[in-house]
């Protein structure tokens, strides 16, 4: 069980997930990325530093990484940006495996638009 | 309960009448609603967008209803149907005098006189009357019957006068108007109206009637008398006319409904004056005095048609609004007072410099919405176009407020526009093009710099105090790390992934290129040629080398070619090239990057529907040469047969919804391809690889059936569209047609959604679904692309079919639901041009000739029957040279096919050009069959170069597994590299590019080689001598450039005509078997 247990930490670890907005007229990106560890961090515009805002619950990071690893999550695909973009890119290992971008204000399929709500929920302190 | 509705309103304005029409697009197929097994057991891709936003809608608080307080007797009574007002006004009577307890014991009907009776657009009457005692009207009381349906109301005001009321007045009328001049006290004073006030009045004294005023439960004998004091005031004064005494007086000057304009300062503490409308006692912000404005479609304040409206999301990432209000007509909000004002000032910009008709060209309402927030709720540093609407944030750590910058309104207002021309894909080239447009334009509606943001920056974030200098893209940084730099040419060229691309990165280099322009021309001629390249020549997918052919080619247009020249040496400068082939300054085609496939080598024949009564067969065959016809089948078919591209066989839905296919070759074998009794429509694909069918139900997904995986894949359809949407969406589709590489469905669909009264709108538009992809062999996406971003109001559009040669040639039936008109229209989807070929009652149906040099379509003949009709086109494929005549009488749905084979995927896969643009001459490479060469300077490194190339239409470059962009990927070129082209249909081709560099100091070869050139200088002809057999000479001018190549032959002595060369100095690279050497000489 212990070693289980390890074993996800391991694997949880190697994950992160970077999402945010950006465009319009200044072409500026509010990003934050939330990694495997529940470490939710901003990356700010313009000055393009990191900063710790916060670390999830076990439980809370893990659900968030459940959804990016959903089959239905797999199935889709979504490259339409805009003049102000959402994105989310899920990352293993330091490589991105997964990217879905939009433009604010169109349509995306439920499960996008409920984690992209739910990591916006996080970072509001 | 009105505001409800805003997010609806602002969204449903391009669509809302087209609906209000019958739609002939709607009467191909009736939908039902039948749960069927085989349809749930087929997978889905699901590409519907659902609409997160709409439960943040639909919680938006209502507004307080007010009760209207009246007299109110209701009655019900038994059922009266009402047909007609006549009919009406007897049944008013016969309700009151039944009725009459509820009103008065003492009600007198014979009292009352109709004074206006009507039957509405619901189908219910309404009877209003007025009271009269002695013929003198009871002023106010008045009493409305409604007959509502099955239901009769009744309310208003009746007074008992008493039997024997004098009604004869003690004093006159003129002393009655002398007291009411007395009494009333107006604002303006008293001034005399001259006699265009009294005409445009209607007024020239005093007005006087008698009336019976009810006062405290008394009635009294009046004058009631209307006075215009001066101009503006209209007074009403009520006189005793038996004492004289003044009853009352009020100011009745009329504040009609309507725009009205104000005062409000705005963000930079400037007074603007504003355009507002006014509703009762409330100012909104819509200005409809502008001259798209449409009084007669609009519904204010919530659905103003026209108008330039601008609304607040009360720090909202957008997903509700309020109309911004004030109780007088100026306003002190100060971000909504710069966001309407500077709205108006781009409205008017366009309108004067281009003649241009608001964001879509066509009178649309051009919506701002102020205090935007971020996704989280926080404040939003930026100003965004999402597509509908401008969206301005208030700010946060770098901007103030930023609908305080009249650039920032000018630049979204902007994408509003691209959106609606060219369309520019926001990513990599075509996105920067697009944020480089919205840029420009920006700042030629805030011209008295070159800076963009200057206005809504903090201080202290940016070194040139503005977010973007299009004078100096740099904006006083040095890299990309330092805040608002960009590059300025393309050797700063940023090619990373980041901002799609760089869009907000590399405009920076159009930036550029347009302030060379626009100083070297002036900026009047500069804005006149962007919006002609914007509008007339750039394309979804225009790349910066696009661009560049777009503005030198409107420069042609509009001026000189000394425009043209000053446009050439701007983008010379930014290091945006002219194609090689040119040799720079211009020219070259543009939008040349699609190609026709071969026409299909068989016979012409026609297949259609059987009309004629006489004729047993429904679906009959054609041959167009002999004009031989042959009956295929004798059952009904619920839409027109598809054809395979070779002719062999076509497929149908039959009328038992079942799928057929019928063997063409004469043998008129059917089978039943699909037994489930379910289906409303099918289409094969050209190559017969796969099927898309529709069922019967009123179902969102279109059926994709794959021969080589023998399986079914659902496609769910949704409409690409922007927030606020409802969930309603698509609701089926109809129409069905494949693209020729059998990877997209081409298809017409319904769409539905709720107007704010509860009201349902619809209207049909072409959506082509990606359900196949070549590469991986497997089902796609499932993504939506539509036809056309919006339609105008009243307008739908179906029935759409690919040309048969040009993939990017298409036909449909345009429905004007407005003019009750079907026009049969061609759209070239690369240039985005509209040809129309015929306007008839009809739909047409339209199908391309085997060359594409007719188009035939249903229309009616002068006897009113169908048939199928044909046009001859002109080259374009879109537009039509000479009249429409009968192809076929007593038919409809002809599809034209021929029964040879062709290759439906481009095969193509060369280099076109290829050559280092940036380097300073240009360097220009020489294509040997897969080989490609040249030479550069000795001083380039080689090691670092970016070449400029181009490849056979459809298909794409890579080394590797890396795809290469011209002008953009870097490489090196020390060694020979190969480039791979890949044709459409997967097919490859590689070339070797092979980069020299001239060599100096090899003064030892020429003399170990023995070679010898005379006379030098010279001036027609040299005469090269060598001891070893020379095999190729190559000649360069001073700067690099290969001017000849000349095979030797292995001579040992061979004589060059220099003639054709410039006077100068030459070098010349002789090759032997053994070694090169280098020869300088000098042509005299």
């Amino acid at each position: 069980m212990g070693c289980k247990i390890l074993a996800y930490k391991k694997y949880a670890e190697s994950l992160s997930v970077n999402f945010g907005s950006g465009g319009g007229f200044t072409g500026a990106v509010d990003e934050f990325i939330l990694n495997g560890n529940g470490a939710l961090k901003s990356i700010k515009p313009f000055v393009k530093d990191t900063m710790l805002l916060k670390t999830l619950s076990a439980k809370d990071t893990k659900t968030i990484f459940k959804m990016l690893e959903s089959k239905t999550m797999s199935n889709i695909k979504l490259e339409t940006p805009g003049n102000m973009t959402n994105f989310i890119y899920f990352n293993k290992a330091g490589q991105t495996i997964r990217k879905y971008q939009w433009a604010q204000g169109t349509q995306v399929p439920k499960e996008i638009s409920d984690l992209f709500t739910l990591l916006n929920k996080q970072t509001q302190l | 309960m009105k505001i409800k509705q805003y997010a609806f309103s602002v969204l449903l304005i391009p669509i809302l009448l087209s609906a209000q029409t019958p739609n002939k697009l709607d009467l191909r197929t009736k939908r039902t609603n039948v749960e069927n097994n085989f349809i749930n057991s087929i997978p889905v891709i699901d590409g519907k967008k659902t609409a997160n936003f709409v439960s943040s809608i639909r919680s938006l608080p209502a507004v307080n209803t007010v009760a209207i307080e009246v007299d109110l007797r209701q009655t019900e009574i038994s059922r009266i149907a009402v047909a007609n007002t006549a009919q009406a006004m007897e049944k008013a009577y016969s309700f009151l005098l039944t009725n009459k307890q509820l009103v008065h014991p003492l009600f007198n009907a014979n009292q009352l006189s109709v004074y206006n009776s009507e039957l509405d657009n619901l189908g219910q009457s309404h009877v209003k009357m007025q009271q009269y005692y002695g013929g003198i009207e009871v002023s106010g009381y008045e009493i409305f019957v409604h007959f509502l349906g099955s239901e009769t109301y009744s309310h208003g005001l009746w007074a008992n006068i008493p039997v024997g009321f004098n009604t004869v007045p003690t004093i006159s009328k003129e002393e009655a108007v002398n007291k009411a001049l007395m009494a009333i006290q107006p604002d303006f004073g008293f001034t005399v109206l001259n006699s265009q006030q009294k005409a445009i009045l209607k007024y020239s004294l005093p007005e006087i009637k008698t009336i019976i005023s009810i006062e405290n439960n008394m009635a009294i004998l009046c004058y009631e008398i209307m006075v215009r004091p001066n101009g503006i005031e209209r007074w009403i004064a009520i006189v005793n006319a038996k004492t004289g005494d003044i009853v009352k007086q009020y100011n009745n000057t009329c504040h009609v409904d309507g725009p009205k304009t104000g005062t409000g300062n705005d963000l930079n503490a400037v007074q603007r004056t504003i355009n507002s409308y006014q509703i009762s006692s409330n100012f909104y912000l819509i200005d409809a005095t502008k001259s798209m404005y449409n009084a007669s479609q609009s519904s204010l304040p919530d659905d103003p048609s026209g108008a330039i409206w601008t609304l607040d999301a009360n720090n909202t990432p957008a997903t509700s609004f309020n109309n911004i209000t004030s109780t007088s007509v100026n306003f002190s909000n100060t971000k909504a007072v710069s966001a309407h004002y500077n709205s108006g000032v781009a409205y008017e910009y366009y309108k004067t410099t281009f003649n241009r008709n608001s964001i879509n060209g066509s009178g649309g309402t051009i919506i701002s919405v102020i205090n935007v927030s971020d996704a989280s709720g926080n404040g939003l540093d930026n100003a965004y176009w999402n597509g509908q609407f401008m969206a301005y944030g208030n700010g946060k750590t770098v901007f103030k407020p930023l609908a305080g910058g009249l650039d920032v309104a000018g630049h979204e207002m902007t994408h509003g526009v691209v959106q609606n021309t060219a369309n520019l894909e926001y990513n990599g080239q075509s996105g920067a093009i697009n944020e480089s447009m919205a840029d420009i334009f920006g700042c030629m509606m805030d011209r008295a710099d070159w800076k963009m943001g200057e206005d809504i920056v903090k201080p202290g974030f940016y070194a040139g105090g503005a977010l973007r200098d299009i004078q100096d893209p740099h904006n006083g940084g040095n890299s990309l790390s330092d805040n608002g730099y960009q590059p300025k040419k393309m050797s700063e060229y940023y090619s990373g992934t980041q901002d799609n691309g760089g869009v907000h990165i590399n405009s920076g280099i159009p930036n550029y290129a347009f302030y060379l322009f626009a100083t070297a021309t002036t900026k009047e001629k500069a804005e006149q040629v962007y919006y002609r390249a914007l509008t007339t020549y750039l394309t979804k997918s225009s790349q910066f080398k696009d661009l560049r052919l777009a503005v030198v080619q409107a420069c042609k247009d509009l001026y000189t070619n000394t425009e043209a020249a000053a446009a050439a040496d701007a983008f010379d400068a930014v290091e945006i090239y002219g194609p090689p082939v040119s040799g720079g300054g211009g020219g070259g085609n543009i939008g040349n990057n699609v190609a026709d496939l071969p026409a299909n080598p068989g016979a012409d024949f026609l297949l259609y529907s059987d009309e004629d009564p006489n004729s047993p067969y429904t679906i009959t065959k054609a041959t167009l040469s002999s004009g031989t016809i042959a009956g295929q089948i004798t059952h009904y078919t619920k839409r027109k047969p598809s054809v395979v591209d070779d002719g062999s066989y076509c497929i149908y839905v039959g009328d038992d919804n079942k799928i057929y296919s019928l063997l063409l070759d004469g043998s008129k074998t059917e089978t039943v391809l699909q037994s489930q009794a379910i289906w409303a429509n099918v289409a094969i694909s050209k190559d017969g690889k796969r099927l898309a069918a529709i069922t019967t139900n009123t179902d969102t997904s279109i059926y994709i059936y794959d021969f080589g995986k023998a399986s079914w894949q659902s496609f769910k359809l949704y409409n690409p569209t922007f927030s606020g949407v409802n969930s309603g969406g698509v609701l089926y589709a109809d129409a069905l047609e494949w693209d020729h590489t059998g990877t997209k469905v081409m298809y017409d669909a319904k769409s539905l959604i709720n107007n704010q009264n509860g009201s349902d709108y619809s209207y049909w538009d072409v959506g082509i679904l990606d359900v196949w992809n070549l590469e991986t062999n497997n089902w796609s996406d499932g993504s939506i692309e539509k036809l056309f971003s919006s339609l105008p109001d009243g307008i739908s559009i179906g029935n759409p079919v690919f040309s048969q040669r040009s993939p990017y040639i298409v036909a449909f039936d345009y429905v004007d639901g407005n003019n009750n008109q079907v026009i049969v229209t061609g759209y070239n989807l690369n240039t985005n041009k509209i040809g129309t070929v015929f306007t008839g009652t009809e739909l047409g149906f339209p199908s391309y000739s085997r060359t594409d040099n007719i188009l035939i379509f249903n229309a009616l003949n002068t006897n009113n029957d169908l048939v199928v009709a044909q046009k001859a086109l002109s080259a374009d494929k879109i537009t039509v040279s000479g009249t429409a005549t009968v192809l076929v009488s007593l038919a409809k749905w002809g599809v034209w096919y021929a029964n040879g084979t062709r290759s439906l995927l481009f095969n193509s896969k060369d280099i076109l050009t290829f050559g280092f643009e940036g380097l300073n001459p240009q360097v220009i490479a020489t294509i040997n069959g897969t080989n490609i060469t040249c030479t550069v300077p000795g001083t380039v490194n080689v090691a670092a170069l970016t070449p400029s190339f181009t490849n056979s239409p459809y298909s794409y470059v890579r080394i590797g597994g890396t795809k290469q962009t011209s002008a953009v990927n870097n490489n090196n070129f020390t060694n020979t590299l190969v480039y791979t082209v890949v044709a459409q249909d997967g097919s490859t081709k590689n070339y070797n590019v092979t980069v020299q560099k001239t060599v100096v100091g090899i003064q030892t070869d020429k003399k170990n080689l023995g070679i010898n050139l005379f006379p030098n200088p010279a001036i027609d002809e040299v005469l090269l001598k060598a001891s070893k057999p020379m095999q190729t000479i190559f000649v360069y001018d001073i700067q690099g450039r290969l001017i000849k190549e000349i095979n030797a032959n292995n001579n040992t002595s061979f004589a060059i005509d220099i003639q054709s060369l410039q006077s100068g100095m030459y070098i010349m690279t002789v090759k032997t078997a053994e070694g090169e050497a280098l020869i300088r000489f000098t042509k005299s």
